[in-house]
């Protein structure tokens, strides 16, 4: 157990008022006002930052900051944190000061061009010890005036093993996280893509599950499940459930395995508190309980694990001018502080408001593999994808190709690249046994000798390993034929074993490539309002998107209503008022607003609620029933939105609900800040999701969208608040 | 949530305790009870019988065995959620059978299913623990699952993991008992003399069998099985005389799989798999004789070494429970929990779109008539939300045709995830009081009664039970 830093104790400079940074180059001149412009226009230009405003212009205006920036010593850097919105230095950036000092002080006077040359001439343990003496936002810095074949060269001299029960990132292993996620947390479909990825010789690093529902009864049920296919297969690796951090706790309160403890990372304390509800102070809670309590806390050296991605801080609008690179580079000095056994980097994983293409994603995920691993992070990369990106598959599998190259301990493994749960796209086994095969890697040492006595790698003579007989063969871990046939029966998008070499065959190949093809048509189609007015009249209104390509690459344009159509909703007086809208799937609401519209219209007047005629939007997203119920002045708002399409047909048209309960009471919003800690607060949410003819049937849907409208209503409570007040028997269903 | 299997057969009974997950399966969106963890398998003990009244089971040694199956469980853990208790064959015939059953209800709780004598049921179990996930798997082909114990034979046969046909024969190892290691008669059941005198075998107890004598007894109860396995009528009155519930198939059995469980089924496929069997009469009875003939006959013998079911031998215990209680879906018609649970409900009809009005008044006011309320099974796919609409709007006003009392309890059972809306549109969202529940995706087996536990996790588990013939 490392001893954490009291963090009132980090000493860290009192901010400076922004300074300009100028410059000419030919015949222009160029200006930056601050160093957060100068950082956020050094960078090459990704969509997130477009969105933000800090790209540079042009690329001669990149290169005019990259030159100011790689002349700024560390210690100009170190003198000038970057402020919050309030302009104060926020939980994340102290965090980010504790580092070493002594090491500091050798190099604080080198520039971070000077430093970046450094680092390609000094070998990998003298990189590490410089890594220590640097914060954020110098990685970010140094990460910024890089290029593709320099952030591989540096990043692949540094080793940053680290220990549970198999050992991460020893050269010359490249490692795999098996994530079997299905929708509704089915066991059986859990254990059917364990087996698999097992078999390919995955799962080295974790086999770890994002829970459909976060709860502590479900979580502890699967980590207990987990735990026995770990036992059972004898497979040397750990287990671990990604819920809140809280929701783990609990469960290891009441006994449940918990030896990784997981948590999602931002750059900001805004968007960790607010959105993450996570602070350093939670953290360093967890960090200790797991230390002394954890069930892995007398064999392993680590036991945290942080999910990051460049991306989220700027999509909650809490970046505070930072661009997306530097607030990364915030999240691994946080990550740094808890030593932890991995860190896995998703980014790509929010979409194209973020990464828009391939370019964006492949040169984001090698800044951030160099800037983890140069802050000591034991770097897993996930470069992935959504539908409604411009992001491929061959995008992610160069990006792959370039991070193996570079070093990274570990891919995910999503079998067949498709998520079943979350509707994104990442690498696969098969992905994985091809990227080793390629580099020459082999999985963690305790792993292969397993894998190898259960003939899913062989060693040769010359000690050299192979695929074995077993390989891709989950048959192995089934006692009967019977019983793997029912594993298959409760998993989607399972379209064979066979395989070609470390590839999936054609056939295999095409199904899933169909897949992924419907549900980017699904992404593109357009809100045909004349299906709607066939249902009833809607009022019809517009976003700032004009367009369906501005809409899927910003979804602030989304969540804003156009000038005309506040004109065109003034205040009502009803109860209710129902709200359509595309989001990310037109065939979503084509496919179910018919069934589900005239049950919840005929609910509303049977239980006599009022409620206004309803309202259609074309290219909307969520953020957009806010505004259109402080025009209406509504107290409880539906949205009925298309979720973002996975990777099969039907689930294109997956459907969710969206109760939003405005707090224009006084006493109701005092009440929902005392429960949120959020003194702000002015809507609650309450969501019913996965409306489509395979999941929640939309007539079903329809009154069990009726009972929690008047349920709301009722208890002027919505979300978490209206959760507790139904467990408290303060209202009832 | 923790389930419990008791199993209380002529010639022993075990008891299984597990923990299982309740999921939704991808293929068919149904809630089930699946991947159950064994917190506890007994090993199968003799059925206590009263030595000095064999009519009766000893209650004594009974709560104690209860005593010592439940012990592994504490504190919270104890509280088990589903299951069943069933005693059969002989042990069913015995004259405290019911109040045993009641017994096992007052320790375990009401959460679980005790019947004594219910054949279907057993039945049902048993295809269900022993052959539903062979029968799933292979799901275009019959199966039929025989379940030799010592006082019953239970036949079931089903597809795709559902039962479609059962029946029962008083055919088992201990109608006829003998000193162990000899064919000296030491007990003779009144299935055991019918056979006997139908094979003009005069013997009583104390004499002893010859070869020739046993050969006969086998050779009959091996060609009325062969007869069952072939859907055959039973030639002789006194083949007859052994149904407890006649087995009609209307399905053509000439291809089905045969599957075996019960004692002398886990002889079976331990003799089949090579393992050596004791002596004839070792355990006191005909089940080693019956077992070995059973592998002679080419006709029952036919899948015994290509379709070996994963828990054979303990079928019932397993089927009855993982199988013996159903889960809802999570988005029923219960305006008030409170009304729940709901024990004894008699299942009194199945309700139908093509039923005429006065049909329907008419099997509502049955439901009426019942002084603790009723369920009915609605039989019906709803393709269209106006059909739905149509069919609830005739509901109701038969509800009023027959003038329900609005306080008794009324449950549909429906297969297809409309609970919540069915519900919704008949009392008119809430407007009318009918004490009217619906549990949806459900699928009813064929039964007298169900009970209907507490709604708990957003779904109410549910058990079927009683035979229909």
């Amino acid at each position: 157990m490392i001893r954490l830093a009291p963090i009132g104790k980090i000493k860290i400079p009192a901010p400076l008022p922004d300074e300009t940074y100028s410059i000419t180059l030919g015949n222009r001149h160029f200006s930056f006002q601050g160093l957060k412009a100068l950082l956020g226009a050094s960078d090459f230009s990704k969509a997130g930052d477009r969105g933000a405003g800090l790209t540079a212009s042009d690329e001669l205006e990149r290169e005019a900051a990259r030159t100011i920036l790689s002349s700024l010593s560390l210690q100009h850097l170190y003198d000038h944190p970057l402020v919050d919105d309030r302009g104060l230095v926020d939980s994340v950036m102290r965090v980010n000061y504790d580092i070493d000092e002594n090491s500091f002080e050798r190099y604080s006077k080198w520039s971070v061009g000077e430093v970046k040359d450094h680092l390609m001439k000094t070998p990998g343990d003298e990189i590490k010890k410089i890594g220590g003496a640097l914060t954020g936002v110098m990685v970010a810095a140094l990460a910024k005036i890089m290029d593709t074949h320099e952030l591989i060269y540096v990043s692949r001299k540094i080793s940053c093993p680290t220990r549970a029960r198999t050992t991460l990132g020893l050269p010359g292993t490249l490692s795999s996280r098996l994530q079997p996620n299905h929708p509704v947390d089915d066991i059986r479909g859990v254990t059917l893509l364990t087996y698999i990825g097992l078999s390919m010789g995955s799962g080295d690093a974790l086999i770890g599950i994002n829970p459909a529902v976060d709860t502590v009864e479900n979580v502890s049920a699967l980590l207990h499940h987990l735990d026995q296919i770990r036992r059972k297969t004898g497979a040397p690796t750990q287990i671990c459930v990604l819920s809140h951090i809280k929701t783990q706790l609990a469960c290891l309160e009441k006994g449940a395995p918990v030896e990784i403890l997981f948590q999602s990372l931002a750059g900001t304390e805004a968007t960790n508190l607010k959105e993450f509800d996570i602070s350093v102070e939670l953290l360093d809670l967890a960090y200790q309980t797991m230390a002394e309590r954890g069930p892995l806390r007398d064999s392993a050296r680590q036991f945290m694990y942080f999910e990051t991605g460049q991306g989220s801080e700027f999509t909650y609008g809490k970046h505070h001018g930072m661009d997306m690179t530097t607030a990364e580079a915030l999240c691994y000095g946080l990550a740094r502080r808890y030593d932890p056994f991995m860190v896995n980097n998703v980014t790509g994983f929010i979409g194209p408001e973020t990464h828009l293409d391939n370019f964006e994603m492949i040169i984001s995920n090698l800044q951030d593999h160099f800037m983890g691993k140069l802050l000591g992070l034991p770097m897993g990369m996930a470069p992935c994808f959504t539908l409604h990106s411009k992001i491929t598959l061959e995008g992610q599998q160069m990006a792959t190709q370039m991070l193996t190259a570079a070093g990274a301990n570990y891919f995910m493994d999503v079998h067949l690249n498709t998520d079943r749960m979350l509707a994104y796209f990442d690498t696969s086994g098969h992905d994985n046994q091809t990227l080793r095969e390629i580099h020459g890697k082999v999985p963690t040492p305790e792993f292969l000798e397993w894998a190898i006595d259960q003939n899913i790698y062989r060693r040769d003579e010359s000690g050299v390993i192979h695929r074995g007989h077993e390989w891709g063969n989950p048959r192995r871990f089934c006692s009967y034929e019977f019983e793997l046939q029912e594993l298959i029966k409760a998993t989607p998008a399972i379209h064979g074993f066979s395989h070609a070499g470390p590839r999936p065959t054609h056939d295999v190949t095409r199904k899933v490539r169909t897949g992924h093809a419907a549900g980017r048509a699904a992404t593109y189609l357009e809100l045909d309002i004349e299906v709607l007015q066939k249902i009833r009249p809607f009022r019809v209104v517009s976003t700032e998107a004009s367009d369906k390509e501005a809409h899927l690459n910003s979804p602030i344009l989304g969540a804003q209503l156009s000038k005309a159509a506040r004109v065109e909703l003034p205040p009502e007086q009803n109860a209710v008022q129902i709200i359509v809208s595309d989001g990310l799937s037109a065939e979503a609401i084509h496919a179910n607003l018919a069934e589900l519209f005239p049950v919840i219209e005929d609910g509303l007047i049977g239980k006599r609620i009022s409620y206004g005629q309803p309202v259609a939007v074309r290219y909307g997203r969520v953020k957009i029933a806010e505004q259109i119920a402080q025009c209406l002045a509504t107290p409880l708002t539906l949205l009925l939105i298309g979720e973002r399409p996975g990777g099969d047909a039907t689930a294109c048209t997956s459907l969710s609900a969206y109760l939003i309960f405005q707090l224009l009471n006084p006493i109701d919003q005092a009440e929902a800040a005392r429960f949120s800690g959020n003194t702000d607060i002015r809507f609650e949410y309450t969501v019913v999701s996965n409306i489509y003819s395979s999941g929640l049937p939309p007539i079903e849907a329809g009154s069990l969208i009726v009972e929690k409208i008047s349920t709301i209503l009722t208890a002027r409570a919505a979300g978490n608040r209206l959760e507790s007040y139904l467990k408290e028997g303060l209202v009832h269903d | 949530m923790k389930l419990i299997g008791l199993d209380f057969g002529s010639t022993t009974c075990s008891a299984i305790i597990a923990d299982a997950e309740r999921v939704r399966t991808t293929s068919s969106g149904k809630m089930e009870l699946s991947n159950p963890t064994i917190l506890f398998r007994s090993e199968p003990v003799f059925t206590p019988f009263l030595p000095s009244a064999p009519e009766l089971i000893d209650e004594v040694r009974l709560r104690t065995l209860l005593d010592q199956w439940l012990a592994p469980l504490t504190g919270s853990a104890a509280k088990i959620q589903a299951g069943g208790a069933i005693i059969t064959g002989l042990a069913a015939q015995k004259k405290n059978a019911l109040s045993i059953t009641r017994l096992v209800q007052s320790r375990i709780g009401d959460a679980v299913i005790a019947v004594a004598d219910d054949p279907s049921l057993e039945s049902w179990v048993s295809f269900m623990g022993n052959t539903a996930a062979l029968s799933a798997a292979n799901s275009q082909v019959n199966y039929l699952n025989l379940d030799v114990g010592g006082g019953t034979t239970n036949i079931a046969l089903g597809r795709d993991s559902e039962v479609l046909a059962t029946g029962c024969f008083w055919i088992g190892a201990r109608h006829l008992q003998f000193i162990p290691g000899s064919y000296q008669l030491s007990a003779i059941s009144h299935f055991g003399r019918l056979v006997l005198d139908h094979l003009k075998i005069p013997k009583t107890v104390g004499a002893s069998l010859d070869p020739t004598e046993v050969d006969s007894v086998i050779c009959f109860y091996i060609k009325t099985l062969e007869s069952l396995v072939q859907g055959m009528r039973l030639s002789n009155s006194a083949a007859n005389d052994l149904a407890q519930i006649p087995f009609i198939a209307s399905e053509d059995l000439s291809s089905a799989i045969v599957t075996w469980s019960g004692g002398v089924g886990e002889l079976l496929y331990r003799h089949s798999s090579g393992a050596e069997l004791p002596g004839p009469t070792h355990y006191g009875d005909l089940g080693i004789d019956l077992a070995r003939a059973i592998c002679r006959s080419s006709l029952l013998s036919r899948d015994l070494k290509t379709h070996v079911p994963a828990h054979q031998g303990r079928a019932t215990v397993y089927g009855l429970m993982l199988h013996s209680t159903h889960v809802s879906g999570n988005t029923l018609f219960l305006p008030k929990p409170t009304a729940l649970p709901l024990r004894d409900l008699p299942l009194l009809g199945r309700v139908t779109l093509q039923m005429s009005e006065k049909q329907l008044v008419l099997l509502i006011a049955r439901v009426g008539k019942a002084p603790s309320g009723g369920a009915l099974r609605l039989q019906a796919e709803f393709g269209s939300l106006p059909e739905l609409k149509i069919f609830t709007q005739r509901f109701r006003e038969a509800l009023r045709g027959a003038h329900y009392p609005f306080d008794r309890p009324l449950v549909l059972f429906v297969s297809q995830n409309v609970g919540k809306t069915l519900g919704q549109y008949i009392t008119q969202w809430g407007q009318s009081d009918y004490n009217l529940i619906v549990i949806d995706e459900i699928a009813v087996r064929e039964a007298r009664f169900a009970s209907v536990g507490q709604f708990s996790l957003g779904f109410v588990p549910v058990s079927f039970y009683g035979s229909t013939l």
